[in-house]
């Protein structure tokens, strides 16, 4: 069993989010990996038959499970109601026993139970904290968002506010499901950039390389990102508290001077007070865009390597994440190691800071500058999914979906999926890829 | 200091009660720390209203219009708040926030009048700016030029027991204010342009919003009293020793016991900058480092600078107060003199700006702006040094002014009097030259040679000021400060070639496409003496070679790419940004998509 000699890559059909199941295939036997489970566009049921198919896939052990980050789009599948009896998608995963489950840094409980407010002077709990903190007011964002003033159509920014703020809610059931799937017998380990992964051990002759995510020290040390320092999270964290004062009272306002106001605006106010709003749904937006672009540069990236093929699964990591990596302290190892990347699963989900230009540049195997190339990349959302091009918020991005399929075999989820419905159990769905040594 | 209840209705000035620094600050009995400010008189109407300042008291998260005050009722100028205490009681009356506002702007906006010798007005068509003292509820305050207004929040406090208001924080007040008269002078101080100009609007507010709160004796008392020892003997009660009154004791109680008092939760609004400016060491590397390249950062350098040539300043005033050599100094006098060197100061800073380019500022035109404002009026510098302070100071943080000139004074605008250049001033009138633009304009045209001014591009004069200056020994300066842009709208490929010392961004690597649209922009600012000669041309060409290192400084940040949301952001999100340490420019945006 020194190296496997076939691997496949299944893509489940998501709608918007990443689920991909690896197996390699040795002599004797298979061993199975799962990248990420989840969607923001499937119901529950779906969730269900996509579990059932890698429960059937696997026959019933799985070896190995990554959770990218700890977004709704990636870990949705991974809910549980613990039902043993009728076991939900998380509850057959969980079933599958992992011998291990590979979470990122932002993930140990051991910072999890310290970080109950900002800490000034420690960087990682103080952006731990900062990260629980966004996320219980994502919560409560996601409530205010759907609240409908009467007889008024809900604003762009209450919709891109419902969108972001469920992906961003914390999914508490999945997190827990993924912490104790690998006990009593497995192992669960926490990565960051440069960890060493039990996943190489696990799967023999495949090498396993965590190019992300930095942490909050390695990340200060890059030279551009130096006003990304500790302090910063601590501000953050304090901010975020702040609001999460301000709105504790499930997105209710509190009364100001309730005996000191008149009756009626008096008439000469009148033209200020039109133009002044209540900034809470953009304040509210603003700072999810924020919370939701730290949360995605905690995605571990990986790269695997079999037979010198190799895949990258980046989560979503974003464009600062990368810089890290191709720019910082291994710029010049890191960027050789990407160049002859043969499987790119598309970070972000196409979204127009997942792909940095310099990374795609890299890529030695693209179809548009070597017409030996034999890049494959992978989307599993369905196109043009989320916001709108004409202000070129389109996820995917379409520039570049265009730069993907002049590039490499471009495989996405079917865009004759209604976008406006939660996919059913009937449109069951995958791209299969298959690779011999 | 006894509180003045009214004054007559011919009075110049009136009374308001303020809020001296913010309600998390107390005096020595254990009270809000309050004070009395005085401000130009007028007749107000409820809000209150005045003839520059309207406060609007529209909560728009509540959707509540709050109670006003009717200040004219009695045949005097009442300060209804005269004396009292600030008790909980008084921090929930709304009327009292208003007022701390209005007196607040109004005082600063009297100081800009005052040290410019004319009017300012507004950055847009109207007269008076509105403040909304609880606009909404969020950590956040600022100027927003589309609603003409200044917008103050307030927000819970984390244990959920009570609220803060920034609109009474003295500082958060001053800082907006002064964002609004600066737009309303240099409205282009605004634009992308290169690092030091991002960062000067927030510095600039900081260091009014300092040094008006150390203009009042009350603050400086405070610090002082709290961090000097308490004298043992009774008698010594109204003198400091030496050892109290060295510059590193005074650095402690003023600069590093102001910091302390910035409270932790409306720390968020005003963000850390405004107390790492008062805490950072001086070096001269901070100003090439990346992390000092980021706006709110570099913004520290500038009012770090200004402050440590106050302390120096201060110091030397000092020195002079014990001509006996005793060893002792009088308290009052000594609270005094830091007030006094806070409030000439601030006048020589604010002054600066009608000796600065309109567009383009970077830190070095600034320094020469101070200290031509300053040597103009006071020939003289050995008394207290102010000039030599600021040189020092400044080049401690590595700015150096942008003139170093041999003759007269160092650092300052080269005069053109007697300078010999030809300037032709025999089809201009010196009559309608103080307040004509097209008058003005006639001239810049007959002279665009001799001024760098070309003729190809749009050009405007922007501002005529006749101004009366009046120096701390009386003598009166009569000046006419003209300030005009220039504004190319081309194509990159203009660049080198019709424009051809300003460089396409880029380089080979990374080259800004040809057809890319540009807008470069230009002007200057002229001072005329009071028979009409030009005295100074401080300018900044629009074909100059500059415009290439801050073409190319724009275009590494994306800015090329994403004008709409460079353009967008304003101060609302300019304020959220510092307050959250985040850089405003996306210096990765080159990777992006877009």
């Amino acid at each position: 069993m020194a190296e496997p000699n076939k691997l496949t890559v299944k893509m489940y059909d998501v709608g918007f989010g990443d689920c991909f199941l690896l197996t390699f295939h040795y002599d004797t036997v298979d061993r199975h990996l799962l990248i990420d489970f989840g969607s923001t566009r499937a119901s529950a049921d779906y969730m269900k038959a996509v579990a059932a198919d890698i429960q059937k896939q696997c026959g019933h052990k799985i070896d190995a499970v990554v959770a990218s980050h700890r977004h709704k789009d990636h870990l949705s599948g991974f809910k549980t109601d613990n039902d043993s009896a009728n076991p939900d998608s998380g509850g057959i995963i969980a079933g599958l026993k992992p011998d291990l489950v590979s979470l990122t840094w932002t993930e140990d409980p051991v910072l999890d139970a310290k970080a109950t407010g900002p800490v000034e002077g420690d960087g990682k709990l103080s952006f731990v904290s900062t990260l629980r903190t966004m996320q219980r007011l994502a919560d409560r964002a996601s409530v205010v968002a759907k609240m409908k003033p009467k007889g008024s159509r809900r604003s762009a920014t209450a919709v891109e506010l419902e969108d972001l703020s469920e992906i961003n809610i914390s999914n508490k059931s999945a997190l827990v499901n993924l912490l104790n799937m690998a006990k009593p017998n497995g192992q669960t380990e926490y990565l960051h950039y440069g960890s060493k992964t039990g996943l190489n051990a696990m799967f023999r002759g495949v090498r396993f390389h965590v190019l992300g995510p930095p942490t909050v020290d390695q990340w200060s040390k890059v030279k551009r990102q130096v006003s990304r320092n500790e302090d910063e999270y601590w501000h953050l964290a304090n901010y975020w508290s702040l609001l999460e004062g301000s709105f504790g009272n499930g997105g209710r306002k509190t009364r100001l001077f309730p005996k000191r106001f008149e009756r009626s605006i008096p008439s000469s106010a009148k033209w200020l007070v039109d133009r002044m709003k209540d900034p809470t749904e953009s304040d509210l937006l603003r700072i999810s865009r924020v919370m939701d672009r730290a949360i995605n540069n905690t995605s571990i990236i990986l790269l695997i390597e079999v037979w010198g093929y190799k895949l990258l699964f980046p989560g979503d990591a974003q464009i600062e994440s990368w810089d890290y990596v191709l720019n910082g302290p291994h710029a010049t190892r890191n960027r050789k190691l990407l160049s002859d990347v043969k499987v790119y699963k598309v970070g972000h989900h196409g979204s127009l800071n997942g792909t940095p230009k310099s990374l795609w540049n890299l890529f030695t195997e693209r179809k548009d500058i070597n017409d030996n190339g034999e890049l494959v990349s992978l989307l599993s959302s369905r196109i043009n999914i989320h916001g709108k091009s004409s202000r070129g918020t389109e996820v995917p991005r379409s520039k570049l979906v265009t730069a993907l399929k002049k590039g490499s075999e471009f495989c996405a989820t079917p865009y004759e999926i209604d976008k406006r419905k939660k996919l059913k159990v009937s449109d069951l769905g995958w791209h299969t890829l298959e690779v011999e040594k | 200091m006894k509180a003045v209840k009214d004054v007559p209705l011919n009075a110049a000035e009136r009374p308001f009660t303020i809020i001296a620094q913010d309600p998390a600050v107390h005096g020595a009995d254990g009270n809000i720390l309050t004070t009395q400010i005085s401000v130009p008189a007028e007749t107000l109407a409820p809000g209150p209203w005045g003839y520059r300042f309207q406060v609007v008291d529209y909560d728009a998260s509540n959707q509540k219009f709050y109670s006003r005050w009717e200040y004219e009722k009695t045949d005097r100028y009442v300060d209804p708040y005269a004396g009292k205490k600030v008790s909980s009681r008084l921090l929930n009356d709304p009327r009292f926030h208003a007022q701390n506002v209005y007196a607040i702007a109004m005082r600063i906006l009297a100081r800009f009048e005052f040290a410019f010798g004319h009017r300012v007005g507004w950055a847009f068509d109207s007269h008076q700016l509105k403040i909304a003292p609880h606009a909404f509820e969020d950590a956040n305050a600022y100027y927003d030029r589309n609603t003409e207004s200044l917008q103050f929040g307030y927000f819970g406090t984390r244990d959920g027991a009570g609220k803060v208001f920034t609109c009474l924080s003295h500082d958060i007040v001053a800082h907006e204010t002064t964002h609004a008269i600066l737009d309303g002078l240099q409205s282009r101080y605004f634009y992308p342009s290169s690092p030091d100009q991002a960062a000067f609007h927030e510095a600039f507010s900081d260091i009014v919003a300092l040094l008006s709160m150390f203009a009042l004796p009350d603050v400086v008392e405070q610090l002082i009293e709290k961090h000097t020892a308490k004298p043992k003997r009774k008698k010594s009660k109204r003198t400091f020793t030496a050892k109290d009154v060295s510059i590193d004791a005074m650095r402690r109680s003023l600069l590093l016991g102001l910091a302390e008092q910035f409270g932790d939760e409306i720390k968020t609004v005003r963000g850390e900058p405004l107390r790492q400016s008062l805490l950072i060491k001086p070096a001269k590397h901070y100003r090439k480092s990346a992390e000092f390249e980021e706006p709110h950062r570099r913004g520290e350098l500038l009012v770090a600078a200004v402050l440590n040539s106050f302390i120096r300043v201060f110091d030397n005033r000092v020195r002079s107060l014990d001509a006996s050599g005793s060893g002792l100094y009088f308290r009052e006098r000594v609270i005094e003199e830091a007030a006094k060197t806070a409030d000439h100061l601030m006048t020589i800073v604010i002054r600066a700006l009608d000796y600065c380019v309109p567009v383009h500022i970077t830190f070095g035109d600034y320094l020469s702006g101070l200290l031509t404002s300053d040597a103009e009026l006071v020939g003289d510098d050995t008394s207290y040094g102010y000039r030599r302070e600021l040189i020092h100071s400044f080049a401690e943080f590595g700015i150096e002014p942008r003139v170093n000139q041999n003759k007269g004074e160092p650092g300052t605008w080269q005069t053109l009097i007697g300078s010999g250049r030809k300037l032709n001033y025999g089809r201009t009138h010196f009559g309608s030259f103080q307040s004509d633009f097209q008058e003005v304009y006639r001239f810049l045209w007959e002279n665009r040679n001799e001024l760098g001014i070309r003729d190809d591009v749009y050009t405007r004069v922007m501002d005529v000021r006749p101004c009366l200056r009046i120096s701390p020994e009386g003598f009166p300066l009569r000046e006419t400060v003209v300030q005009y842009v220039q504004i190319a709208d081309i194509a990159a490929r203009e660049l080198g070639s019709r424009f051809k010392d300003v460089e396409r961004p880029g380089g080979d690597l990374n080259p800004m496409s040809p057809s890319t649209r540009v807008t470069l922009h230009g002007g200057g600012t002229l001072v005329f003496n009071q028979y009409g000669r030009l005295k100074f041309d401080i300018a900044t060409p629009v074909d100059g070679e500059e415009q290439s290192e801050r073409l190319q400084y724009l275009w590494e940040r994306g800015f090329f790419r994403d004008q709409r949301h460079a353009m967008a952001r304003g101060f609302a999100e300019v304020h959220r940004l510092r307050s959250l340490r985040l850089n405003w420019a996306d210096n990765t945006s080159n990777e992006a998509w877009i």
